[in-house]
């Protein structure tokens, strides 16, 4: 019983030391470098962001699919701002967080008020975001000075993705990626709020127990709202990192970062035994994917084999809670 | 004739030792009692012999043989089934009341085929019928999502009796029953006893205990503390085993008098056929009780009155002004607070601590700003543990592991700091010790005296008898009388209550 629980609580952290052992054993001298440590902690930012973003959606008792489209919009919609409207970069931040808002109130206007199912409704409203930003690129990607093809000819894009802009991604602070410095601080943020405010505290009611949570006074529709709009804001903020890394917008881009967050989120779950959505847990299952993927990588094991990898980890991480919870 | 014996069990918890080197001895043909305090391990010996807690330490005989106690399915195979205290813990709410009563069968057939879903309601049926439960179920393709509590443990009973125990431990099998079910209850296990089964039972209801049962074990502090002869022994002898002190007076001694100002006032309510043309008036200060069977409407008034469901005609005036409370929370906002029915499902955070639960609908007095204060919150949490008496290690263990009594209590310190007028309270004695009652009532009737107006519901005339300056009676969703204190009769209230008579 002892051992059992202390594998659940510190499973992740054992297995994540676990890999940096025999992959810097396996890898000599060039695993365990501070540059391909950066490089693991870049990788896994993005999905850190998104993934944070669907633990605030099960904080709530919600579950948020929409997010990896969010990120898409949200960075088509950063470069876009930038190319098509010549606007300045704190223009091309607010709007995609503008989108990840209202896709943060559709999907909770559709699970709260019209009693979708949370899976299902979010899942509408990722192929809602994901038209959207297709419509909005016109299937392109977009980048400085890109053609437009109209009708009335070929003319060059009136505006660049800005200096300012690509500092988000591609900047350094001291030899530090500006994107993980963010991505921490962002992480550490939601933390104090699900942990230490009274918001985290209704939010944390709200998604354990809906019925005790609304006869205790609580504003459960309200709260589950909010959750949604924190989900909304994350991948958004997810997807402007993107951008700027990418230093275009690519269609599509965000996509491949949903079932990665899901992972993350849930394989968090089992962080220091809480059996609950928290964020920290879910940046360290974050990196736990990171470090896998990132060695396989160095070892030459074909990137179309680590979706086995990061199957078997999730499969793991819920048959550890399942096992947990007998 | 059999014996199930227990020899020195000791069973640990992180923390907590649930049961200290106890032994004892249950017999077929025999109806045993087992009584004790909230928290005294009641549940946790239930659990350790159907094979729930396989770490205990200590032996089980059955007969001369020992067995060991390592999972309830292999208990089953001995004969020993268990109803858990969480009856839902044990009923598939999303599946029928028939595939719930066959369970067991429908999981361990290898010969699916032989399973048509007429055989399934009609074998539903009959063992409805066998043990007297049909018109409590009269519909068995219904979900057990949608019926109450005391219907899904007919459910539990039924299955027990279904099969082939030789053993039925029952935890608090009537605590959600109405007093008719109970009734038949306790004809149910008179006739089991006649079968040679053997029935052990845990009650906090005395009453009832020294009806049915033939022999009385009492456990304190997870201590074996003794068992006495029913016929050797009286109510008062078992309450000072059981509390390590005797007990003077169960209500509060001195009646408070109510004011005349009306805080509440109800007029016409209509909720579907639940709740029928409800008019009535609350004091200041008073506790008016809400009498009636289950299925009478009582809680679905209650919810009416906090803004949980919504009437389809009526009115609710509060303090002179008209109100419509569209969720809880305007109803908490205005000072009106519900300790709820079903604890489990409707008052606790369960993956959450007791501090926790207590602080969720305190967080502006625990509060610097929007930030808690996890000081304040501890400090709140150990001040209603320690008036309400919570048996717990700490106020950081997790609700879900406190014993079900414990658990009540939670739920009503959720209340008793904050600053309100009216406190509805939906059968908050459910489950907990006589020590713990006499707590409940004296904080009910202290926040009386402090001038709060208290909505009271139960289905026990002496709650009624003892607490009350008025009561209601309710009866097919309609009050078909109110007494004052001193017209109030157990026989009329009966009566009243199962319809007999209308004023
Ligand atoms: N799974 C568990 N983990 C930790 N502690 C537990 C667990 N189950 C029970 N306990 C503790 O063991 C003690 C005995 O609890 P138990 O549920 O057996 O009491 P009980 O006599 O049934 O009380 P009640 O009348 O309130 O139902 C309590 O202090 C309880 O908090
Ligand atoms: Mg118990």
């Amino acid at each position: 019983m002892k051992t059992t629980n202390f594998i659940y609580k510190y499973g992740v952290i054992i297995a994540i030391i676990g890999l940096l052992v025999i992959f810097s054993g396996l890898l000599p001298g060039q695993f365990l470098t501070f540059d391909n440590l950066m490089n693991i902690m870049t990788s896994i930012t993005i999905t850190t962001l998104v993934a944070g973003g669907v633990t605030f959606s099960l904080v709530v008792g919600g579950f948020d699919l929409s997010v990896g489209s969010v990120a898409s919009l949200a960075s088509m919609l950063a470069a876009g701002m930038m190319v098509f409207s010549v606007q300045p970069a704190w223009v091309a931040i607010l709007v995609p967080l503008i989108a990840g808002i209202l896709i943060g109130l559709s999907n909770s206007f559709l699970s709260i008020k019209l009693r979708i199912p949370d899976l299902l409704a979010t899942l509408g409203m990722m192929y809602v975001a994901r038209g959207i930003q297709l419509v909005y690129c016109r299937g392109n990607q977009i980048f400085s000075k890109m053609n437009i093809i109209t009708p009335h000819g070929i003319h060059q894009a009136p505006g660049t993705i800005t200096k300012n802009f690509l500092f988000i991604g591609q900047g350094k602070i001291s030899g530090i990626p500006f994107m993980i410095i963010l991505m921490l601080v962002i992480i550490i943020i939601g933390h104090i709020i699900l942990n230490n405010t009274k918001l985290g505290r209704l939010m944390y009611a709200t998604g354990g127990n809906p019925e005790a949570a609304r006869l205790s006074g609580i504003d459960v529709a309200g709260i589950k709202t909010i959750g949604y709009i924190f989900s909304g804001v994350l991948a958004a903020i997810g997807g402007i990192v993107l951008a700027s890394y990418l230093g275009s917008g690519q269609p599509n881009a965000g996509d491949a970062y949903l079932m990665d967050a899901v992972a993350a989120s849930f394989i968090g779950f089992t962080f220091l035994g809480t059996g609950i959505p928290n964020l920290p847990g879910t940046l360290i299952g974050a990196i736990f994917t990171g470090v896998l993927m990132n060695g396989l990588t160095m070892m030459n094991v074909p990137y179309t084999a680590q979706d086995i990898f990061k199957g078997l980890v999730l499969v793991g991480a819920l048959a550890l809670r399942a096992f947990k919870n007998k | 004739m059999d014996t199930l014996r227990i020899k020195d069990i000791t069973l640990d918890f992180p923390g907590v030792r649930a049961l200290d080197n106890v032994s004892m001895s249950f017999k077929t043909g025999e109806v045993h009692a087992l009584v004790g305090a909230n928290g005294a391990g009641k549940s946790s010996l239930f659990k350790t012999i159907s094979g729930i807690y396989p770490h205990y330490r200590g032996k089980i005989y059955l007969g001369d043989k020992e067995i060991k106690a390592k999972s309830p399915h292999e208990m089953l195979k001995e004969g020993i089934y268990c109803i858990y205290q969480e009856v839902d813990t044990s009923l598939v709410p999303e599946l029928t009341i028939a595939e719930n009563l066959l369970l067991y069968e429908i999981v361990n057939t290898k010969k699916f085929n032989t399973f048509s879903w007429q055989t399934i309601y009609d074998r539903a049926k009959n063992i409805l019928k066998d043990v007297g439960f049909e018109k409590e179920l009269p519909n068995v393709k219904e979900k057990v999502a949608n019926i109450s509590v005391a219907q899904r443990q007919i459910i539990a009973i039924a299955r027990a009796l279904a099969s082939n125990a030789s053993f039925i431990l029952f935890d608090e099998p009537t605590s959600s029953l109405s007093s008719k079910d109970v009734e038949k209850l306790k004809a149910i296990i008179r006739g089991l006893k006649e079968k040679d089964l053997g029935i052990v039972f845990v009650s906090h209801r005395l009453e009832e205990v020294f009806d049915i049962s033939d022999r009385i074990s009492v456990l304190r502090d997870g201590k074996y503390i003794g068992t006495k002869e029913k016929d050797k022994t009286s109510p008062e002898e078992i309450v000072s085993m059981m509390l390590g002190h005797s007990l003077e007076e169960q209500f509060p001694i001195a009646p408070h008098t109510s004011e005349d100002e009306t805080v509440l006032k109800v007029e016409g309510l209509w909720y579907k056929n639940k709740v029928r043309d409800v008019s009535f008036e609350l004091k200041r200060g008073e506790i008016l009780g809400i009498y009636g069977l289950v299925g009478a409407g009582k809680t679905e008034l209650l919810h009416l009155l906090y803004g949980n469901i919504k009437p389809d005609k009526g009115k609710i005036i509060l303090k002179g002004k008209n109100v419509r409370f569209h969720i809880p929370k305007d109803a908490v906002k205005r000072g009106i607070f519900l300790i709820p029915e079903e604890r489990r499902k409707q008052g606790l955070f369960l993956e959450k601590t007791i501090a926790f639960n207590i602080g969720i609908a305190n967080l502006d007095r625990i509060s610097k700003g929007i930030f808690v204060d996890k000081e304040r919150e501890i400090e709140l949490a150990r001040t209603m543990k320690e008036e309400l008496k919570i048996v717990a290690s700490s106020v950081l263990q997790f609700v879900d592991f406190l014993s079900g009594g414990n658990q009540q209590k939670v739920v009503v310190g959720r209340w008793i700091q904050k600053k309100g007028d009216i406190y509805f309270f939906d059968e908050p004695t459910k489950g907990i010790d006589v020590g713990a009652k006499s707590e409940m009532y004296r904080i009910i009737s202290e926040l009386a005296k402090m001038g709060k107006s208290i909505l009271f519901i139960t289905p026990e005339i002496p709650e009624v008898m003892g607490l009350c300056d008025r009561v209601l009676v309710m009866f097919d969703g309609s009050i078909v009388a109110q007494m004052r204190k001193d017209e109030m009769d157990p026989k009329r209230l009966l009566a009243y209550a199962t319809g007999g008579s209308k004023e």
